[in-house]
């Protein structure tokens, strides 16, 4: 063994190790931050955020973005959550243990979580896009995006439905409950922060997915805003990627308003979460 | 002689190849404290699971024989496992109340099997019965985690009573508990007596010696010795059940 001496120097070292990973990745966001901030603060005000596009930045905004992220994360959701979750549950609580067959699909959800997004976006493409005949529509993104998100969910949640203690259920099991009683009387509200912690980063990152999208046909000149979910639409990340890619520095600093505008509607996102899971964390196991 | 409300019948129970229980037979009596003992291991706690079917959930769990409740097989196929746990009920080792208010802790099991109910009345016969009533009655809507240890495990057993069952299984109720309340569950142990078939594992021998009419000392599965408590820990029959009594082994 090391003497005393030495232990204590390696503890130090690996504290400061630690310490200095922390700050670096930290300063490296506020970098990324303040820069944006200083080119794009100027432009977000309250006509950025209700004028539609235009090719003259004086008069460009983000609304038919803005309402696009909207419906097209609402509609994400939607589809994702309930499939994701009822996954997740079967998995866990229903299907046999031992099977060999369901041992490949969990190894080929976690192989599915970590796919490159494009993929995604070609296969919503074919799929959705054209053998549905769903055309550029919100719905054939949402789809999409909801493929793409779907393998997280499944496995964010299925860790935090293993985490409940096999004591809950058997307190459940011993007053003659079925098993159904069992699962949303006690192990969904346990796993409850655990499967919103999923959720969230799911659908953060749903919000800010371009290449799918821009493979499915999101437009980045949208001049209305879409009616129903078999409308053409864009989102934020097209929108900002759109006017990053254009020559005029104005149009750059458009973007870097974008994002902030981005930053915003994740932020909002993140808080809504943090609140429902808050609320369900009261009784603590 | 009474007869036996619930009663194994050549039980064996195996998890996958090994065998936890061997050929066991016995009687438990209606209002009669039963304690079961024995070392680690030796299959006694396997044996209580598998009398309200709680082992159904170990996938390897195998059960030969019969467990037989009022003369009724509870592994005869259609037998619906859910229907067995409503008349025996559970207290686990560990207290492990519903995440939910005292009061929702006592109506959870009758609502979900459907029964029909006053609310506040069940709430306090159920909490009166396990000796809880007088310190929870201002707070019935309070969440069980703010409970002690002593009181959530009474908490568990009121929750038990609640569904009015015949038998009680508990599963060592005191191994998670201080002394002080060990002694509440011994008494009300005592007081249910009068009312339930109660089964109790325990590591405990004083325990099993204070509370029960009745002992079974098991060891490496088998059954070596069972009769009244008062035979057994002071004229036992065999010397594996003195030794261990004795506190020679185990």
């Amino acid at each position: 063994m090391n003497s005393k001496n030495q232990r204590m120097q390696l503890n130090k070292i690996f504290y400061w190790i630690c310490r200095v990973t922390t700050w670096a990745s930290v300063l490296l966001l506020c970098t990324l931050l303040v820069h944006i901030l200083k080119q794009g603060l100027s432009w977000v005000n309250w006509e950025f955020i209700m004028n539609f596009p235009s090719r003259y930045p004086e008069k460009a905004g983000i609304y038919t973005a803005l309402i696009g992220s909207v419906y097209v994360i609402a509609l994400t959701a939607a589809v994702a959550i309930p499939f994701g979750l009822g996954t997740a549950i079967y998995l866990e609580e229903y299907a046999p243990k031992k099977s060999l067959f369901l041992r490949f699909v969990k190894l080929n959800i976690a192989n599915l979580a970590g796919m490159p997004s494009i993929i995604y976006g070609l296969l919503g493409l074919t799929l959705f896009a054209r053998v549905m005949d769903l055309g550029r529509s919100i719905i054939a993104g949402s789809l999409t995006l909801g493929l793409l998100v779907l393998p997280v969910i499944i496995m964010a949640s299925q860790e935090a439905i293993r985490a409940v203690p096999i004591m809950v259920r058997e307190a459940g099991f011993a007053m003659g409950a079925r098993r159904y009683q069992v699962i949303f009387g006690h192990v969904l509200p346990a796993a409850l922060p655990g499967i919103m912690t999923g959720l969230i980063l799911a659908l953060s990152r749903a919000v800010g997915e371009t290449a799918p999208l821009i493979v499915v046909g999101a437009l980045s000149y949208v001049a209305f805003l879409p009616e129903n979910m078999f409308d053409m639409f864009t989102v934020l990340p097209v929108q900002i990627y759109n006017w990053a890619g254009r020559p005029q520095p104005e149009f750059h600093s458009l973007a870097a308003a974008g994002i902030i505008i981005l930053l915003l509607f994740l932020f909002t996102l993140n808080s809504i979460a943090v609140l429902i899971r808050a609320k369900f964390q009261r009784y603590k196991l | 002689m009474t007869e036996p409300i619930l009663s194994a019948k050549n039980v064996s129970i195996y998890y996958g190849q090994k065998r936890a229980v061997n050929n066991v037979s016995l009687g438990f009596k209606d209002k009669k404290v039963t304690a079961v003992i024995g070392p680690s291991g030796c299959g006694k706690s396997t044996l209580l699971r598998s009398l309200n079917r709680m082992n159904d959930f170990i996938p390897e769990c195998r059960v030969e024989g019969q467990i037989l409740y009022r003369g009724e097989n509870i592994y005869k196929p259609n037998t619906d496992p859910a229907d067995v746990r409503r008349r025996i009920g559970m207290v686990f080792q560990k207290p492990n109340p519903f995440p939910k208010t005292i009061y929702k802790n006592i109506t959870w099991g009758p609502k979900v099997n459907g029964y029909t109910f006053d609310g506040d009345e069940l709430v306090e016969s159920a909490l009166r019965k396990a000796a809880l009533w007088d310190e929870v009655k201002d707070r019935l809507h309070d969440s069980a985690f703010a409970l002690s240890g002593g009181q959530q495990q009474r908490l568990c057993i009121a929750r038990t009573i609640a569904m009015s069952p015949e038998v009680i299984l508990m599963d060592e109720p005191c191994s998670a508990l201080d002394p002080k309340a060990t002694l509440r569950i011994e008494e009300l142990i005592g007081e249910l007596r009068e009312n339930y078939c109660i089964i109790t594992v325990t590591h405990n021998m004083q325990q099993a010696g204070r509370i029960s009419d009745e002992t079974a000392f098991f060891y490496n599965g088998s059954l070596i010795e069972f009769g009244e408590t008062e035979k057994i820990f002071t004229n036992p029959d065999n010397k594996q059940t003195e030794d261990y009594i004795t506190g020679r082994f185990g």
